[in-house]
């Protein structure tokens, strides 16, 4: 038998990213299970770190980036039940896997923290939901950079999958309950939320993950190729003066 | 020593203010000499009459606020696991309800097991109250307001004991029913829900209004008048816009041969008054209806109306019509939901009543029309016409007055005055609004216990004061809703309490009957009870119906999880676009 010397495990920062989103997850929602065994409500912990637009329906959420600005980032830590921590991790662990797979670098990782409070400000926008928590807008925002980052490689295999994966996020939000509904003027014939008692979805937050998850990418992208424009239109002094 | 809230910061500040200033001597004893008479003052208005400003202002800034916590609330559930499970459990609930409204909070007084007060800054009640509201764990949340005692109108021949005028009893229809005065309608506490709308227009189809009686000054449209029989129209005219009251006399003949003559009665001046007559103007009596308005059409002359005139009044009083006749046309430009017809004769229903009071109901307008005093025998017409809202006539003590008609078309019965005894003063007359002029107009006076108002004809006003007052807080009632709460809300009838030998009416036939014990077949289904019919209809208010979205927590917060990236089909593609992924980047 021959036995071959370990490899350091190298995580990229966007494995890491999810990673530290898993593990704070959890340990949100053991503690909140501590407190209230019986409902994952905002209560405790929960109430100062869910999402909280009490402006009815007016795009308003700002508000909250003068008051409680965690909240932007940390509503996707909140979770109110198992199934809803569970079938987030599921959802973690496939984007790691996407990730890794589109190559993500780390200015992804960085379009997609960034895209964590855009994703909840769009939402304030979109839907009227007194609270919100969990990560199901910012996974859909962690897919589109995905995408965005393939469509901009060389290679037109993955050129080609990255449109197709876009194409299909785009359909299924946008028919989830998104602009199609809308178009349609079944708005009002859409509820807010989908699913069922214990496992609720807002739909609109799909929709905003998209949109931040595009805008946030193509955001890092403009200020990486500047940065490169900015260093190569860079008097070569500087450089030789090492 | 504790002040109330309201008096607190004042009185903080002023002693504050006070001390601050001591060392300025002369200048401190002056800033409290002017604050001290500030706080006297405000104490006054504090203990001041009875009669206060119910509209208070809304403070933005201070809010006082009561909220019930659902039984199965988290919130209840977190805090009774911190207290134990043998401890009693406090709602106590402002710092966690703070952090989710960004507004400072300070619990209050608790008012139960799960309902407490909360008290905040820099907000207003009905914004803390919409906030709290929409909270999953709030069952419901509502101002905590101030409250007053209740006050009667000050119209000097409201209340009871007078002393300057007959009757002694005041209006008495109007109080609250006792052992005494058991047929009272309530209006008093009727008017605790609503005094009425300026919006709502009763009409009075009668013999016209005295215009110029102060009692009634600002509660009258201009009408019309319908009697288009110049003989004995006693204006010298036929129909015409002035729908005052000329007086209805007549001298011996006119009205057919060997009639006698008669003097004014002013009835429909009466019939208005109980409508609608100004209240709470510290004159004279009050109103039935209170705010309500009052349309007068005059269909009555020297020697009655002609159902002609009078249906084209009822028509044109409701909108439906704005021919008067001779090719004129005169817009009634406040049509009313309500008619008082305070008229009538022995005689079957006609098919010309049947077809206006049909058309009537069907463009939602109510019909109240007086039974007739006809001795206990048959109701009138139009009161036994279908679709007419007949009111027969009580005494006092409940029992039917002994001049009112009964029958099985009676709708409901309210007081028609009565005097107890045959000389003397009247002891329980309709005291109402009227004329001292025998013929032509005189001076306005009131009718009392020697001039006394008693017939069926007062009853009628009474319930459509009542409709008015209905019409006020529910514009939309149609005619059926009004009659069903009317009757709904109706008390029973009595069956003792009067006199010696009095019996249980019957049904009419040849015969007079005169007081006896009410029946439902008789005079309807009881006596009218205007606060209970206002509180049948009565719309809850907004903020204490605040209903949780759904019984589920997490769904109820409008709360929103994720996974809808994790469902299989779209897991199952994502997948196979990373294996696509690998496989290409393996390849290359």
């Amino acid at each position: 038998m021959r036995w071959r010397a370990h490899r350091p495990l190298r995580l990229s920062a966007w494995t890491v990213l999810l990673l530290l989103w898993a593990g704070l997850s959890c340990a949100i929602w053991l503690s909140a299970q501590a407190g209230s065994p019986a409902q994952a409500e905002p209560v405790g912990a929960l109430a100062w770190l869910d999402w909280l637009d009490l402006q009815e329906g007016q795009c308003a959420a700002m508000g909250l980036l003068h008051h409680q600005p965690w909240r932007w980032w940390t509503a996707a830590l909140v979770h109110w039940s198992g199934l809803h921590l569970l079938v987030n991790l599921l959802g973690g662990a496939a984007l790691i896997a996407w990730g890794n797979a589109a190559g993500l670098q780390q200015r992804h990782a960085f379009a997609w923290w960034l895209a964590w409070p855009c994703t909840q400000l769009l939402l304030g926008c979109l839907a009227n939901l007194p609270h919100y928590g969990g990560l199901s807008g910012v996974l859909h925002a962690g897919v589109a950079i995905g995408c965005w980052a393939l469509l901009r490689q060389p290679l037109a295999q993955r050129r080609w999958v990255g449109g197709m994966v876009l194409l299909g996020l785009c359909l299924k939000v946008a028919f989830e309950q998104g602009p199609v509904r809308r178009w349609w003027g079944l708005a009002s014939a859409a509820p807010a939320l989908i699913g069922a008692p214990g496992w609720v979805v807002a739909g609109a937050v799909h929709e905003s993950g998209v949109m931040a998850g595009l805008a946030c990418a193509l955001l890092v992208d403009c200020a990486a190729a500047a940065l490169a424009l900015l260093s190569r239109d860079a008097p070569p002094g500087k450089a030789a003066g090492r | 020593m504790r002040f109330p809230i309201i008096f607190r910061p004042l009185t903080l500040l002023s002693a504050r203010a006070c001390m601050r200033m001591a060392a300025g001597g002369l200048a401190a004893t002056m800033f409290c000499c002017m604050a001290l008479p500030v706080l006297a003052l405000d104490a006054v208005a504090e203990r001041g009459p009875v009669q206060r400003n119910r509209a208070a202002i809304e403070d933005p800034s201070n809010a006082r606020v009561i909220v019930k916590y659902r039984a199965d609330s988290s919130l209840r559930q977190a805090l009774g696991q911190r207290s134990g499970p043998s401890q009693p459990v406090a709602p106590q609930h402002a710092a966690v309800l703070s952090a989710r409204t960004r507004v400072p909070l300070v619990d209050g007084r608790v008012l139960g097991p799960h309902t407490q007060q909360i008290i905040g800054s820099g907000i207003s009640s009905t914004e803390l109250v919409r906030q709290l509201a929409a909270m999953p764990d709030v069952e419901w949340a509502t101002k905590d307001e101030r409250r007053f005692a209740h006050a009667a109108p000050n119209d000097p021949y409201f209340g009871s004991a007078q002393v300057q005028v007959t009757p002694t009893v005041g209006q008495w229809y109007l109080r609250a029913p006792d052992a005494t005065i058991v047929s009272a309608i309530n209006a008093a506490l009727a008017w605790d829900t609503s005094t009425g709308s300026a919006e709502v227009t009763v009409a009075v189809l009668d013999t016209g209004v005295r215009m110029d009686h102060p009692d009634l000054a600002g509660k009258l449209y201009a009408g019309y008048d319908f009697v288009s029989d110049t003989g004995s129209s006693n204006d010298g005219n036929g129909r015409d816009a002035d729908a005052s009251d000329p007086g209805d006399y007549s001298v011996a003949g006119q009205c057919g041969v060997g009639s006698t003559a008669q003097t004014s009665s002013w009835h429909g001046t009466q019939v208005a008054g109980i409508v609608g007559a100004a209240t709470n103007n510290a004159l004279g009596i009050a109103g039935t209806g209170r705010d309500v308005m009052v349309l007068p059409v005059r269909v009555l002359g020297a020697c009655g109306g002609s159902d002609s005139d009078i249906i084209a009044g009822m028509r044109w009083a409701a909108g439906l019509s704005s021919d008067v006749g001779g090719g004129t046309t005169f817009i009634n430009t406040h049509p009313a939901k309500v008619l008082n017809l305070s008229l009538g004769s022995s005689t079957a229903c006609s098919q010309a009543y049947v077809d206006v009071l049909q058309a009537l109901t069907a463009a939602g307008v109510t019909v109240v029309v007086s039974a007739g005093n006809g001795d206990g025998f048959a109701t009138d017409t139009p009161a036994n016409c279908p679709g007419a809202l007949a009111v027969a006539g009580l005494r006092h003590t409940g029992t039917k007055v002994g001049f009112s008609s009964v029958g099985p078309e009676v709708a409901i019965s309210a007081p028609a005055g009565n005097c107890v005894n045959t000389s003397g003063p009247c002891l329980y007359p309709i005291m109402t609004t009227s004329n001292a002029g025998t013929t032509i107009p005189a001076g306005s006076i009131y009718t009392d216990s020697v001039n006394p108002s008693l017939g069926t004809s007062f009853s009628a006003p009474q319930v459509s004061g009542t409709i008015g007052l209905m019409l006020s807080i529910r514009p939309d009632l149609s005619p059926a809703e009004i009659r069903s709460a009317l009757q709904a809300s109706a008390r029973a009838f009595p069956s003792k309490g009067a006199s010696g030998g009095v019996a249980q009416c019957r049904a009419p036939n040849a015969r007079a009957q005169g007081e006896c014990y009410c029946t439902t077949t008789t005079c309807g289904a009881g006596m009218l009870d205007a606060a209970a019919a206002l509180a049948r209809v009565a719309p809850i208010p907004a903020q204490q119906v605040v209903v949780v979205s759904s019984p589920a927590p997490a769904a109820a917060t409008g709360s929103s999880g994720g996974g809808g990236s994790a469902s299989f089909a779209w897991l199952t593609g994502l997948m196979a676009a990373c294996l696509a992924l690998w496989r290409q980047r393996k390849a290359t």
